[in-house]
Formats: structure tokens, sequence, C-alpha cells
């Protein structure tokens, strides 16, 4: 526990900053991830580059389902790093789709995909996006394991914190590529992600966060973007 | 602890979530907040069925205002009934050929020879779950809708049970605005659920069949 009580802790408080500062730097290199991405591709597939894709969230009614801010990164990372993938929009998909993409009614399997385009309209609409494969994200970061214990304290002389907390994150997302027109599964890319963030405090909490999520995020975004574009593919760990 | 008895103390045991704190926060304040729902659903893709109805709207449907209590003295009141209007209007003029607004069901069974059938839908129930109740990082929201069917001769063609699902994070979203969000979700939810299966109920299904066949129409 600390205490910040008079004038005389200031000279305690900048020895104290300095040591977390000091700590900080020593665990900042303990703050990492680790991340495996892997692919699985139909042989013979080529994409057509002339044709548009469509990030898509499998919405599920728990805690693990994908958040929107993921499939946000990966729409928004393939759309500014893969000029030769034209992205779709994914709200704007849904919306000319309505309500054939909603959580509850969307196609499960790709043996769906024919009566789905047996609707009225729904072929002529998909057609008119100019959406021909669809990538359906799947998965969630969670925390899978957290400890430590931290004090604050604040008086009118001030305030100030003590201890130590850290939490491990682990990020498992599955990217599923449909192919509309032959309505096949054309490949799957997964990212298998996890992180330790601490936060030493000594008068000052400083968070060092492993942004497991976004590591996710830029590893899947990156595969994708070999994967849709016939680049060579770098396997393995990173 | 501070031998001056002014010093406030927190143990934090684990990392706070930002829903959480928000939550606090609303329950510190012990404030009402009112949230307008309004939803924006697109125009269903589907092909309307071949029929003439009427649809009366009970004032239950379009002032529903639902209140949420939350421990500690704060709660949410969710005003639904312009968005309800706005939804079922735009479903049912997709649905059907032709869809006129009555004031009464009254009024709709008295002109009998001009409609095919009369169609009431009603709210049941909508349920709202804030991070800190379940414990999770979402606004949780759940609406059931009925819809009553009657044909011409005000014979019941079916009485069905809708449901809808939304969550929204409060970490991307404020609380008012998550909150909304995963009701505007729940609505949509049952907005396709509505579109995409009305006509899929049996008894629905034989009364769609039978108006085709007075019609001359070929039967689905």
């Amino acid at each position: 526990m600390a205490y910040l009580h008079t004038n005389r802790c200031a000279q305690t408080v900048l020895v104290t900053a300095q040591v977390t500062l000091a700590l900080s730097l020593t665990l900042s290199l303990g703050a990492c991830v680790n991340s495996t991405i892997e692919q699985v591709k139909q042989p013979g597939v080529a994409f057509d580059n002339a044709d548009s894709i469509v990030i898509l969230a499998r919405r599920h009614q728990n805690a693990s389902e994908t958040e929107a801010s993921f499939t946000e990164c990966v729409e928004a990372r393939l759309s500014e790093e893969s000029t030769h993938l034209k992205v779709h929009p994914q709200k704007a998909f849904i919306d000319a789709m309505f309500p054939w993409f909603e959580p509850g009614t969307a196609p499960v399997t790709t043996d769906a995909i024919p009566e789905l385009l047996a609707n009225p309209g729904v072929r002529s609409q998909i057609d008119q996006t100019g959406v021909r494969y669809v990538v359906w994200l799947d998965g969630s970061t969670q925390r899978i394991d957290s400890g430590g214990t931290m004090s604050c304290a604040v008086s009118p002389a001030g305030g100030g914190c003590l201890g130590f907390g850290w939490w491990e994150d682990a990020a498992d997302y599955e990217a599923t590529i449909w192919d509309l027109r032959t309505a096949s599964t054309t490949g799957m890319v997964s990212a298998d992600v996890s992180g330790t963030s601490y936060m030493p405090a000594l008068v000052v909490p400083i968070p060092l966060i492993a942004r497991t999520q976004a590591a996710a995020c830029k590893g899947l975004a990156k595969q994708l973007s070999q994967f849709l574009g016939g680049a060579p593919v770098d396997l393995g760990s990173e | 602890m501070n031998p001056g008895g002014n010093t406030l103390s927190i143990q934090i045991r684990r990392p706070v979530r930002l829903g959480g704190l928000v939550i606090a926060l609303a329950i510190l304040a012990g404030c009402t907040t009112t949230v307008p729902i309004e939803t924006n659903i697109p125009t269903p893709l589907i092909a309307p069925m071949p029929v003439r109805v009427a649809v009366f709207y009970d004032p239950s449907l379009t002032d529903f205002e639902h209140t949420e209590d939350i421990v500690g003295g704060s709660d949410w009141v969710v005003q639904l009934g312009n968005a309800n209007m706005t939804m079922f209007n735009k479903l049912f003029a997709s649905m059907f050929a032709t869809v006129v607004k009555v004031d009464s069901l009254e009024q709709a069974f008295a002109d009998s020879e001009g409609y095919d059938a009369v169609i009431t839908p009603s709210i049941v129930e909508l349920q709202i779950a804030p991070p800190s109740r379940l414990e999770s990082d979402f606004f949780e929201a759940w609406v059931k809708y009925r819809i009553d069917a009657f044909d011409n001769d005000q014979k019941p063609i079916v009485k069905w049970i809708v449901t809808g699902y939304g969550k929204a994070e409060p970490e991307m979203l404020g609380s008012s605005d998550a909150l909304s969000a995963a009701t505007v979700t729940a609505m949509r939810d049952a907005a396709a659920n509505i579109v995409i299966k009305f006509k899929k109920q049996p008894r629905v299904k034989e009364w769609i069949d039978a108006q085709e066949r007075m019609n001359g129409l070929p039967a689905h």
C-alpha cells in the first residue's frame, strides 16, 4: 500500500517513478505476442481479381462471437494493403442482401448457396454488388489467465498505486473463403495468437499491453491478401 | 489503511472492464437514462405475397417503452414505439402486394371485401442485459413479437411468436449507444425472421396457397 503525504514524498515519487520506468522497460521485453498463421487452399483454385470479396463475421449467441472491431480491422487492412483486391464494404453488402446474410439466416455451409441464390432477386443483387468471394471470419479474443494484485490510495496530499498485475489473451480466428459462383469452399486461413500483458505500478501504473487481437488481424489480413492475390505464401510462425 | 482516515484505498485484482466501469458510474450517478430507438432496416429482398392485407398497429406496440432497473437506482428507459412502426411498415410493404393501415380491427373487418387478411403485430417483451449483469463485455437485448393474422371472415390464420437477439460492445460505443445498438440488432434479427419465416408457417402457407388458387395463380 502506498501513501503520499507531504512534499518530502516528492523525492520519493521521483525515485519510485524511475524504478517503475526501469521495471517497465525490463518487462516490455516480455510483453510480446506469439503468432501462428496457417492456411489450406484447394488445389487448382485461381482467384479472379476482377471480382470483389466481402469480409463477414460468423455471429453466435455467446461470448465468443467474432468482435465487430476485428472484422473492421481485417476489412480495413485488406482494403489498404491489397491494391489488387476489391473489398466490398461489409455493411453495404449485408444491407443490400437483407435478410439473407443476417446472423440467424446466413447460409452456414456451401450446400445452402444454391437454395439461397434461388430466392427471387438474390442472384441479381449479388451480381450487382460484384461480390464473388465471401470471407467468413470466426473466432474471438479471450482472456485465458490473469494474476497479480495492485493497491491504489488517494489522500489530500496525492495518490498512487503499488503492485503488479498481468493477464494473458489468446486470439484464435479462422477465415473460410467461399466462392459464390461455384458454391464451394476455396480455402481457409487461421490465426492463433497469444500474448501476455503486464502492469507494474510504483506510484504510477504503467500498462505494457500485448496487442494480441491487433497481431491476429495483421497476420490474418496479410495471409488473406497473399492467398487471394495468388502471391507466394509464407507459412509458419512469426 | 491511512491512520488519518481520509485515504481512499482500492484493491484491483483484475483489469477493470470499461463496460463495467461505465455502468458503475451510471449507478453512482443514480439517474434515469432514456434511450429512444431508431431503426433503419433495409428494404427486404423478397417477392411480395400476392394478397391484400389490412394492418392494425395497437397502441401497446406504437407507444412501447421498456424500463430496465439497475440495482443501485439507475434505470434505462428504452423507447421502442416509433422504431416498431418504422420496422413493420417497411417489412409489410415488402411482404404483401397491397398493404393498408387501419385504425382499428373493427374497421378492417367491416371492409372484409377490401382485404384478404388482417394483420396485427404486437410486442410481447423486450429484455435488456447490461455487461455487469452477465459479467460479459456486451450489452445484450432480446425482443419477442407476436403476429396475429385473420382472414376476411375474422377467423384466425396464425398467432405466431417471433424473437430477435442482439448484442453490442460498449467499449466501441457509449453505454446508451451500445444499448441502442443491441436493441436495433435484436429488432433486425426479428425482422429477418419475420420476412423469411412468416410465409413458411404451415397455416400461413396453406392460406396463401388457397388464396393463389382462388385468384387463379399457381400455388407454391
